[in-house]
């Protein structure tokens, strides 16, 4: 398989402050309303058995963050979507980038599960996460990553990630089943989180 | 704005889709209802005659958006669930299983149905159309390779089928009653540019035929019989003989219809309460001046806005330059702008190679063009039709200048293109 750059995001480590998010868009000047990071923050968790207090009821809740990008998927369905060929899955490193000189600004890309393409009104076209490709070579961190005051968010090689985060899974609540973009994402889930499939209030 | 107010989208496609979203776009803060006789979430086409065919791709791979966007944006969705009558005093829709729900206004998107030929013999097994993601999977379970099948219509959907079936080794023949592959959209040089491609490819061509009779042997299809005598032996057919929109509910709530619901250029039907999106509406076209009926996503997507900003009281017009894209093999037919009305062809590039593009101008205004595997000049092109801009035939015939070069009046650079 050919080399494929991502994400990974240390779920315990984030604590959902979001200057990720805000180093992105001001690297990329960005208007309102138009972020290539976002922050989910997931709330679960009800009335569960008390065990010290049998036949009482206690909540259990617990949230957790998220910070999400582009995860450069190896199925994009956006590059599938796209009417006109504007996004590309690039072959060296499996960036997939949208070309604004040919976007039509359609929005067919918006079926991206992780809400990654980003339309920019004032421009008229798609813009999104390009792992700041402008970076190439300079050994610099990506923005988002550099800005990360909890060092919770890494980029690079998605090999070399899995490598050195053993446990780390592709998905974990609330975002869509892997399998239908495999996105490059690597997340180490918070203690309160269950990789896909359930939830911790199921159990 | 509006918060007490019901919302009805009848339709689960494009147009119920992204009017859904307009309509929180515009600030609607009332009930958001969409229901479609469709068990799934609104997904893309598109793939079901081209990707869908050469590989599984499963339902969740195809939604133009994902439950969370619905969930998000408080969309309410009634899937597999057809509506059955309006009515208008009421304002109710009624849907199996004595369902009703009011409305204070309705968008219907019922988009189209494939067209059945008139002709004996549709009903055997083995003919297929394709229009939703089951009658891809029909089509899909039985294309082998090997097998005949014989495609009748040289439209997109027929050519886009025809390329991914013979790519898996299909034996195809396309069925045409006219001269030329898709005659109602390109220019004969582009349809005999694509006719090399598929002959290429192995796909065999039978033009200027028309289809009499699918002939059955146990209840299954074995041939298809034409009128010009000839008897071509087919394992399956596909019938990719256009669509006709679907008005039915419109029509018998006693709606404005001719040939598809009749919507004026900010889509409102004859009832100021209903609104009209997508394939099945008829609409007048303010940058042609006539009344157009268009079946493409672009349509569906552009109206579906304009119909959003009616419905929340905002005037915009359904005015931008149309658009249109094919994919075949590796080629991406692009096409700009409606040709209506032009007096001049010219063909840049050379016709033999993807790249080339073919121009219709009227006096010197740019009206329409079409491309192969061209994308940068077809988005100028698009730029150059909104902004009414003229051009110099000469220059634009000549491949090795400059495109920019070719134009008379420089016109104001706009983005003209869905813009949503
Ligand atoms: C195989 C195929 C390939 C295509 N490829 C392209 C392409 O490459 N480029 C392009 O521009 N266009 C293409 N098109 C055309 C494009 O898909 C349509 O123009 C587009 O889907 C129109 O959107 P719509 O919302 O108006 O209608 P639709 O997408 O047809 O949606 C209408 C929906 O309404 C539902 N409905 C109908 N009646 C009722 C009722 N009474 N109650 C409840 N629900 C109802 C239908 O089941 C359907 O879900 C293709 C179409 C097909 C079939």
């Amino acid at each position: 398989m050919s080399k494929q750059v991502g994400f990974y995001l240390d779920a315990e480590a984030c604590n959902g402050c979001s200057v990720c998010l805000v180093a992105c868009k001001d690297k990329y000047d960005n208007p309102i309303g138009v972020n290539f990071r976002k922050v989910i923050h997931h709330t679960m968790g009800g009335w569960e058995q008390d065990a010290d207090n049998p036949g009482f009821l206690a909540p259990k809740i617990s949230s957790y963050s998220l910070s999400m990008a582009c995860n450069h998927c190896e199925t994009p369905v956006c590059l599938e979507a796209c009417p006109v060929g504007a996004i590309s899955k690039r072959e060296e490193d499996g960036r997939v980038l949208i070309d604004e000189n040919t976007c039509v600004g359609c929005r067919l890309c918006q079926c991206c599960p992780y809400d990654a393409p980003q339309f920019n009104e004032s421009l008229g076209v798609m813009t999104m996460c390009d792992g700041c490709v402008d970076l190439e070579g300079t050994g610099e961190e990506q923005a988002c990553v550099a800005a990360c005051p909890q060092r919770a968010l890494e980029f690079g090689d998605m090999e070399e990630l899995r490598a050195k985060h053993g446990n780390a899974v592709q998905s974990v609540e609330p975002l869509v089943d892997p399998q239908i973009t495999q996105p490059s994402l690597l997340v180490t889930p918070h203690r309160n989180s269950k990789p896909m499939g359930g939830s911790a209030n199921e159990q | 704005m509006n918060s007490n107010e019901t919302y009805v989208l009848v339709g689960g496609g494009y147009a119920a889709s992204r009017a859904a979203d307009c309509l929180r776009l515009e600030g609607f803060e009332g009930r958001i209802l969409i229901i479609s006789e469709e068990e799934h979430l609104p997904y893309s086409r598109p793939p079901l005659c081209k990707k869908g065919l050469l590989e599984e791709i499963g339902i969740e791979r195809l939604p133009l958006r994902h439950a969370d966007f619905y969930a998000r944006n408080n969309i309410e969705l009634m899937l597999g669930k057809p509506v059955k009558t309006v009515d208008r005093t009421a304002r109710r829709v009624k849907l199996a299983g004595e369902i009703s729900i009011d409305y204070d206004k309705m968008l219907l998107a019922t988009g189209g149905r494939p067209r059945r030929l008139p002709i004996p013999g549709g009903d055997l097994k083995g003919v297929h159309v394709i229009r939703n993601y089951e009658d891809m999977t029909d089509l899909r379970s039985e294309l082998k390779p090997g097998a005949r099948l014989v495609i009748i219509g040289a439209g997109y959907i027929g050519l886009e089928s025809a390329a991914a079936a013979t790519s898996m080794g299909v034996d195809v023949t396309v069925v045409e009653l006219s001269t030329r592959l898709m005659s109602r959209v390109v220019a004969p040089v582009t349809s005999e540019f694509f006719a090399r491609k598929h002959l290429d490819h192995g796909v065999k061509l039978m033009l200027h035929r028309t289809a009499q009779s699918f002939e059955g042997k146990d209840g299954r299809v074995v041939s298809v019989r034409l009128q010009e005598g000839e008897k071509v032996s087919a394992d399956l057919v596909l019938v990719a003989a256009g669509n006709v929109p679907e008005f039915r509910l419109a029509a018998d709530a006693g709606l404005e219809c001719e040939g598809g619901i009749v919507v004026d250029d900010r889509c409102r039907t004859s009832d100021p309460l209903i609104f009209a999106a997508g394939d099945c509406t008829r609409h007048p076209s303010v940058r042609y001046g006539r009344r157009i009926q268009l079946e493409s996503v672009d349509n569906a997507l552009e109206q579906a806005r304009v119909a959003a900003a009616a419905m929340c009281g905002r005037r915009d017009r359904h005015a931008h330059v149309p658009w249109f894209w094919s994919d075949q093999y590796d080629l991406k037919l692009q096409v700009v702008g409606l040709s209506d009305g032009f007096d001049e062809i010219v063909v840049r590039g050379d016709p033999d190679q993807p790249g080339f593009s073919v121009w219709y101008l009227r006096g010197q205004e740019v009206l329409c063009m079409e491309t192969v595997n061209n994308p940068l000049e077809f988005m100028q092109a698009g730029r150059w039709i909104g902004a009414h801009a003229k051009v110099d035939a000469r220059i634009l015939r000549d491949a090795t200048t400059h495109l920019d070069d070719a134009v008379i009046n420089k016109p104001r650079h706009e983005s003209v293109l869905a813009r949503v």
